[in-house]
């Protein structure tokens, strides 16, 4: 049995509260990523998607995936990762490619990862950059300006070329945050 | 065609540097004839700049800027335009076809003047023979004047009908980047420094680019006022020539790691290497500017700390979690689409650095209930053990048991017993 | 999730288990393959008494040096040695071949002396490669198992995955049966407690079983003990002309493979008993060892209906007839009993040889 099988089997859904609604506009570039049932119809350039679920939804899975398709298409991707929780050898076995990919360890600073963050953002030219909130205590996320979210909800709307991932933990009353 | 420049009356090297210096902001492939004396091919510089005429009002404006009161030749031949520059102030352009009727006037002196392989008697006998100038060799005919001076007469009367073609002497000698100021005042702020730093950095980047090069490596040494000297050496992953990147990069080292003394005078130094050129694909992705993501990167290890940012490289052994932290590769931006990955989805990990110690309950072998933290919980399946051990040489020997394991909340974790201490971890959880 | 189909590969618990089936190892390499294996044959033998393993087959890389020394120690601790080696094929992997008898002792080094002599002009005769039709040429009387991480299977699933892992498997179970013959083939399973190797075997046991092939537990072992394991990993960077720090994964990924009790290779193979069981029922099937090595004389050619010893016995009839006349009592007892001599040591195709001889030099 393959470890992806198992996982099928094993794992509870993942569930993705926080998805926007796709809007039904010239501006919306929607990139398919095959093998990736919950994203049917890709995910938004330049805009954030939210991640969340419960231990062992798939997450990370889901990330690796995206992350393997970005840098298979030769983009350069980031991970911020605020709990060092990630783990090269399985985005190895996943087939992203390492060498294009930029991990930022935050060594469970949520104020670090998300300046990290928005350091890489100016920079632009990513694919993909992951913010990774999981595991991080809900009060720490609560304590988080909501101005970081204006900010980056701001860049969405200009479009850059990249893609923007909040993992988080589940929370009571997902917040459901549009950007357009 | 080639140019000479000659810059009269120096008596030391310093003008010679100045001279070289001009000359190279027009070519990589510089003779350096003698003291006061250079020559460059311009033939390249045509596309570029245009017709010869053009070309040699550049010159001369670019001498004008540097001070340099030197004479401008340019010729078809590299020994017509030497023996030009050296007879005639200003500028001197000899159309093709033309040398002869414009050496004609020139003293035969001046053709011993030149570093030529002649015997200097020839020059008595042509005197003796009635000649003056370059001209009256020029019409002696040519059969007559090897019967009696032979080849070295062949070779002067060549020359002063400006024929000789030959290739420039090119001396192949690495280009120092290299800037240094000592300050009357010490300084105590970095402030005035990073401005001084930006004016050396701005010469030395411009001496790269005119010679197609890119810095590899940026090492900077302060000297400090009663302390020992303050280094530090930048290598970029991506060559850089700009000189607002490389500050940056200098200026947010220096931040971080600040001089303990104020600073007396500093040396820049650059390693030069030619950089990489590629074009992006019209229908390939964007990705970060090489630049600017050095410097960003740089920012971001500013705060979460220098070794906890870059690429991430598996090492080659079977000790769990084992990786490394490199700085981004310039490959990365060379990456081809590459449409042969499969898309798979795969069980992943997330660790918990450091692993979380752990209460395990063992029955039968197996491990039956965690307490972990927050993860706790009855084992409903298992797997394993899997062993591992190695490096048994070294102090960094581990012998593990790894089981996978499933929770009751339904999580799976990897958990691991180490072996000689006997004590239990949770590694992490497949995500 | 349903019961057995998706279960994660476990590795049952010692205390579950209650029977032992008698476990015979049949893969197992001494130092005799040079740099792969650091125990001596005399070690291995010494371990398999300490541990009750009953018989042992030594399966050197390229060889059989191993095998007398195995045997003359085994032979004293009362412990069979059975006899086989490790062939490479052309595509980098290794058959496990074992001598059923003494013609697959025969046709098994017939097999190592052409590969050798054939890359002995190239200069490399410590990669001795056989072909399929070398294989084919020397089958008869050789067991063939899968192999362990070297052997031709390992090789399929490293370079596929998924469907097409398994369809080259199969395949190359396909040639390896049309080759030995299918009652020759066993699919070889070896725990080593990794997990890449037990999703392997997973996958080995489901084709197995479609194809009904027998299972065959090994230990794939390099070692008598797991305190070797430091000697062998010492012996693969000589090998592989680097340093420990610097060999990083040619190194062994934990000391597993060393010889195991019967009680624990039971353990190990729980779920999967008959594996176990295979290896005595094979090592029952080999009737081969060093001790059946005398000397065999050549057969000579008898007619129909006649064995060598009755041929013999027509021919002195004859020739005493011609010999001794009146033909006596006593020269016919003498005679009975040489002839019975003969029967007893096997050299009645010897004698009519010779008198072929002699009747050529008679003429």
């Amino acid at each position: 049995m393959s470890v992806g099988e198992y996982m099928a089997n094993i794992t509870r859904p993942l569930s993705f509260p926080s998805i926007p609604d796709l809007p039904e506009s010239p501006d919306f570039a929607p990139l398919p990523t095959p093998g990736l049932p919950v994203f049917p119809h890709g995910l938004r350039r330049g805009g954030i998607t939210e991640i969340a679920g419960p231990r062992c939804s798939g997450r990370m899975a889901a990330i690796l995936h995206i992350l393997a398709q970005a840098t298979a298409r030769a983009e350069v991707c980031a991970v911020v990762d605020t709990n060092d929780q990630f783990h090269p050898a399985s985005a190895y076995a996943a087939r992203v490619n390492l060498a294009s990919l930029v991990w930022v360890r935050c060594g469970k600073n949520a104020e670090h990862a998300l300046r990290a963050a928005d350091l890489l953002l100016h920079s632009g030219g990513f694919g993909v950059v992951v913010l990774d909130f999981c595991d991080v205590k809900p009060r720490v996320l609560d304590r988080i300006p909501i101005s970081y979210c204006i900010v980056f909800g701001e860049r969405s709307k200009i479009r850059l070329p990249f893609f923007w991932f909040v993992v988080r933990l589940p929370r009571p009353k997902p917040r459901l945050i549009r950007w357009s | 065609m080639y140019a000479c420049l000659y810059l009269p009356g120096t008596p030391n090297g310093m003008p010679k540097q100045r001279l070289v210096a001009l000359a190279r902001e027009f070519s990589p492939e510089v003779e350096h004839t003698s003291a006061d004396t250079v020559v460059f091919s311009i033939t390249p510089l045509r596309a570029i700049l245009g017709p010869p005429y053009q070309i040699a009002s550049e010159i001369s404006r670019r001498g004008y800027e540097r001070d340099l009161n030197a004479h401008l030749a340019i010729a078809a031949n590299a020994d017509t335009a030497i023996l030009l520059a050296r007879q005639f102030a200003g500028v001197r352009l000899v159309a093709s076809g033309e040398e002869a009727s414009q050496l004609a006037n020139l003293p035969l002196e001046s053709l011993f003047a030149h570093d030529v392989p002649v015997d200097p008697t020839l020059l008595d006998i042509l005197h003796q023979w009635g000649l003056k100038t370059c001209g009256d060799l020029a019409a002696l005919p040519e059969a007559g004047v090897r019967e009696r001076l032979g080849l070295a007469g062949v070779y002067l009367r060549n020359l002063a009908l400006g024929h000789i073609n030959r290739p420039l002497r090119i001396e192949s000698q690495e280009a120092e980047y290299e800037e240094q100021l000592e300050l009357e005042h010490p300084l105590d702020r970095l402030e005035p420094l990073f401005f001084l730093f930006g004016r050396a950095l701005g010469d030395l980047c411009g001496r790269l680019r005119s010679q197609s090069q890119a810095a590899r490596i940026l090492d900077a040494r302060l000297v400090l006022d009663g302390k020992p000297e303050y280094q530090c050496r930048l290598e970029f992953p991506v060559p850089l020539s700009d000189s607002r990147t490389m500050l940056k990069l200098l200026q947010l080292h220096l931040e971080r790691h600040s001089p303990e003394a104020r600073v007396m005078g500093f040396k820049l130094r650059i390693e030069p290497v030619v950089p990489r050129r590629m074009q992006n694909g019209l229908f390939l992705p964007p990705i970060p500017q090489p630049d600017k993501l050095q410097v960003t990167l740089a920012r971001i290890a500013g705060l979460v700390g220098e070794g906890n940012v870059g690429t991430p490289q598996l090492l080659d052994t079977f000790r769990p979690d084992a990786f490394r932290l490199t700085t981004l590769n310039g490959s990365c931006f060379e990456q081809k689409p590459d449409d042969s990955r499969r898309q798979i989805l795969r069980l992943s990990m997330r660790i918990f650095r450091p692993p979380v110690a752990a209460h395990v309950q063992v029955m039968d072998f197996v491990p039956r209930r965690i307490v972990a933290g927050d993860v706790k919980g009855r084992v409903v399946e298992w797997s394993g053990p899997w062993k591992t051990s190695g490096e048994w040489w070294s102090s960094h020997a581990w012998t593990r048991e790894e089981w996978d394991v499933e929770l009751d909340d339904g999580a799976l974790y990897r958990i691991y017993r180490d072996v000689p201490a006997s004590l239990w971890y949770v590694h992490g959880v497949y995500d | 999730m349903t019961e057995g189909a998706n279960r994660l590969p476990v590795i049952l618990p010692a205390a579950r288990h209650t029977s032992t089936t008698q476990f015979v190892e049949l893969h197992a390499r001494s130092a005799f393959s040079f740099l792969e294996g650091s125990s001596l044959p005399e070690e291995l033998a010494v371990r398999c008494a300490e541990l009750g393993i009953t018989a042992m087959a030594l399966s050197d890389a390229h060889g059989v040096y191993g095998a007398p020394r195995f045997h003359m120690a085994a032979r004293k601790l009362g412990v069979r040695a059975l006899l086989g080696a490790e062939a490479a094929t052309t595509d980098g992997s290794r058959y496990t071949l074992l001598a059923k008898n003494r013609q697959g002792y025969h046709n098994l080094c017939r097999l190592i002396t052409r590969t050798k002599l054939r890359d002995r002009h190239r200069g490399k005769p410590e990669n001795p490669v056989a072909t399929q039709n070398d294989f084919a040429e020397f089958a008869k009387g050789l067991i063939c198992l899968t192999g362990g991480t070297e052997g031709p299977l390992a090789r399929v699933f490293s370079e596929h995955r998924g469907s097409a892992a398994r369809q080259g498997v199969q395949k190359q179970v396909e040639l390896l049966i049309r080759i030995f013959g299918k009652e020759n083939v066993f699919v070889e399973l070896q725990r080593h407690h990794r997990r890449k190797q037990e999703v392997r075997n997973q996958a080995l046991v489901e084709l197995a079983r479609s194809m009904r092939l027998p299972l065959l537990a090994t230990n794939g072992v390099t070692h008598a003990i797991a305190a070797k394991r430091k000697l062998q990993d010492v012996l693969t960077c000589v090998k592989y002309k680097t340093t420990i720090s610097e060999a990083g994964r040619l190194l062994s990924y934990n000391a597993e493979c060393h010889l195991k009790s019967s009680a624990e290779m039971n353990r190990l193979f729980a779920d999967l008993p008959e594996a176990i069981a295979h290896t005595g029922e094979l090592a029952s099937r080999l009737s081969f060892t060093l001790e059946d090595l005398g000397y065999e004389f050549p057969h000579y050619p008898v007619p129909a209906g006649e064995t060598e010893i009755s041929f013999l016995r027509k021919r002195t009839d004859e020739g005493a007839r011609r010999r001794y006349q009146p033909y006596s009592d006593k020269a016919r007892r003498q005679i009975e009993r040489e002839l019975a001599l003969i029967g007893k040591l096997k050299l009645a195709g010897l004698f009519p040889n010779r008198l072929g001889h002699c009747r050529i030099l008679q003429a």
